[in-house]
């Protein structure tokens, strides 16, 4: 065998199937459910990379004049989802909107991710005192309903963006922790393992290329749906009052509450952040089911199988 | 003899549990040395998985060696700080897992996995670990190694995954090698395949092997020694051919009355143990065997039973031995 053999070999084992991710995937694929959560997530994302692009005006500009004969002028071919009540365009300041829903999306539950990550692996892997000390803590911060706890933390760090991303962040990190530390707790036990502490593996590989690799299915689960909450809590911090500072800011929850006194006369101001809210949050709650379905351990190999039932039942009545 | 490899001396090992102190193995001493195959049989929970994982200090967490050494190469296994026996396990001791189904790391490719213990003892790069890899799979028979290296364990049958199990045992070649029941969950035909394997490698490569296994046929087909285990301890040692010839411990025997024979009488009936293995909850005061034995006397009930040589290389842990001729004459 020659290393150019080799490397041919490793060519084809990219393309071949059979790991967990491309069993996963291949599954994914198959749930309707999760296809409409992946194109309302897609067009979540390319909106927000593209705002500026796909806008039809910027986010900010006031044209008085259209709302001098009272608030506000409704949906028309100019404006398609109308004007708020200082005229600005209310399309383009959706558009920009889903900018600072996935910017504090992302950052705060990678944020909360990785210290949870962090934190639940050692509580579970290293266990005793440690494992203790630190599930007291997260269990601490679990007793405060999360909304309630970023919305603490805003109030010590005043208001703003990034504090923002480091409440919802914050909030984030004793429900990853936990999820992490059970998981850990289950495959530290695996015959595998045993079996790597057997062949003389670090303490780190083990933890590293045995456990974790087994225990992060849950946690993309759960990063996907606390996504999903945590546009909710930008949303509804935003809504308090406690968004970014800048009243011209087009961030869905403020837009929110900045329309209450026309709800009356031009309800579709609050109704379409609301609806892009409600979508954006539907689509990652659809991915996360799916792919909660699709990591399944117990489910895994099942297209195969069925697969081969039909192929079985195809040649017993042919 | 040469001298030998492994030398253990009255290992005792105890689980802390929820229940209770666990005397889980109650002085067990066996030697093996290069290229001899020791058998230790006994049925589950005797201790003999314990064992092995207490020489290579993979103990779960509730348990602890208590008493005993184990030497190796002029160390005591059992005194050595982690960082040194994790030096020693998978390179010179490794061990080979009953249930490879389980075993092998599910998201890992099998090459990955052979390739790791080469990585951590010898610091072999990927490229020439994995044309190890290749070569390993190549060696314990599983056909197109090369293309199957990168396979995930779930594409491998049972029988493959254990043959992948002993490839990565074998990787860093061990002097002694422990296969704890490594047959016990494959097909017959799989199994002779496998012990061929094992066979070999003691033969080419003088490796020591330590066989666990509860099946007494695997064990008179390979070892030359054969321990019986029972509650923790050995209650009887000898060559392959007098324990299977004359047993004289009553729970040997009583092995051997359990496995149907072809060539018995008609009539004979398979003579089962009766009652249950004894929780090992108390340190044992009397013959672990006596509440299940045929052959007890005043003394079982008093004191533990010491190893007694009867005739050379035959020892029993029995106050009443059965005779010589109870099995031989129950087979002719």
């Amino acid at each position: 065998m020659s290393i150019a053999e080799l490397e041919s070999r490793e060519i084809q084992l990219g393309a071949s199937t059979g790991g967990l991710w491309s069993d996963a995937w291949q599954r994914l694929r198959r749930n309707p459910a999760a296809l409409v959560g992946f194109f309302l997530v897609g067009a979540f994302v390319v909106i927000a990379l593209f705002a500026p692009l796909i806008a039809p005006y910027a986010p900010k500009d006031q044209n008085i004049l259209l709302v001098a004969n009272g608030c506000c002028p409704g949906p028309s071919s100019a404006h398609w989802f109308g004007v708020d009540q200082l005229g600005r365009d209310e399309l383009s300041r959706i558009l920009y909107g889903a900018r600072f829903s996935l910017e504090i999306g992302v950052v705060s539950v990678i944020a909360g991710l990785s210290i949870g990550l962090l934190l639940g692996s050692i509580a579970g892997y290293i266990g005793g005192f440690i494992d203790s000390l630190i599930m007291r803590m997260m269990d601490i911060m679990l007793a405060i309903p999360g909304l309630l706890l970023a919305i603490g933390i805003v109030a010590a760090l005043g208001p703003g963006l990034y504090q923002i991303m480091i409440a919802v962040g914050v909030a984030n990190v004793p429900v990853f922790a936990r999820l992490l530390r059970g998981s850990v707790l289950a495959q530290r036990e695996q015959d595998f393992v045993l079996a790597a502490r057997a062949v003389g593996a670090r303490k780190r590989q083990i933890l590293f290329s045995h456990i974790l690799p087994n225990a992060i299915s849950p946690v993309i689960v759960q990063g996907t749906l606390a996504m999903a909450t945590a546009i909710i809590d930008v949303a509804g911090l935003g809504f308090l009052g406690l968004g970014p500072q800048d009243p011209g800011t087009p961030e869905w929850g403020t837009m929110l509450t900045q329309v209450d006194l026309y709800l009356q006369s031009a309800p579709f101001l609050a109704i379409i952040p609301g609806v892009a809210i409600v979508l954006s949050v539907l689509g990652f709650n659809l991915i996360g089911d799916g792919l909660r379905e699709a990591l399944d351990p117990k489910l895994r190999g099942r297209v195969g199988r069925i697969g081969r039932f039909k192929l079985a039942k195809a040649k017993t009545s042919g | 003899m040469a001298e030998p490899l492994l030398q253990v001396e009255g290992l005792e090992v105890q689980f802390w549990t929820a229940r209770g102190q666990v005397y889980a193995v109650n002085g067990v001493s066996f030697e093996v040395s290069e290229g001899e195959t020791l058998g230790i049989v006994g049925e589950s929970g005797c201790g003999k998985s314990v064992t092995s994982l207490a020489l290579l200090g993979i103990l779960p967490r509730a348990g602890r060696v208590v008493a005993g050494s184990a030497m190796f190469q002029g160390r005591d296994l059992l005194q050595l700080p982690d960082k040194e026996l994790r030096g020693i396990r998978g390179k010179d001791i490794a061990m080979i897992f009953q249930d490879p189904m389980t075993s092998l790391n599910p998201v890992l490719t099998i090459g990955r996995q052979i390739v790791e213990p080469l990585e951590t003892h010898f610091g072999l790069e990927r490229k020439a670990a994995t044309l190890r890899a290749i070569e390993l799979l190549d060696q314990v028979g599983i056909p197109s190694a090369a293309a199957r290296v990168g396979d995930y364990p779930h594409q491998f049958s049972g029988g493959m995954r254990q043959r992948a199990m002993i490839a990565i045992a074998l990787a860093c070649e061990p002097k002694v090698l422990i296969a704890d029941e490594p047959t016990t969950a494959l097909d017959v035909t799989i199994q002779a395949q496998i012990l061929d394997v094992l066979r070999n490698l003691v033969v080419d490569r003088k490796t020591a092997l330590v066989l666990i296994t509860h099946d007494l046929g695997v064990v008179a087909g390979t070892c030359e020694r054969v321990n019986v285990m029972y509650g923790g301890m050995f209650m009887e040692t000898g060559s392959a051919e007098q324990i299977f010839a004359t047993p004289r411990h009553p729970y040997t025997l009583g092995l051997l009355q359990s496995v149907p024979r072809l060539d018995a009488t008609r009539r004979g009936k398979l003579q089962p143990i009766e009652g249950a293995p004894r929780d090992m909850l108390s340190q044992p005061s009397a013959c672990p065997f006596q509440p299940r034995c045929r052959y007890e006397v005043e003394e079982s009930r008093m004191s533990v039973p010491p190893l007694r040589e009867l005739e050379p290389g035959h020892w029993v842990a029995c106050f009443n031995p059965v005779p010589a001729e109870e099995w031989a004459g129950s087979v002719a």
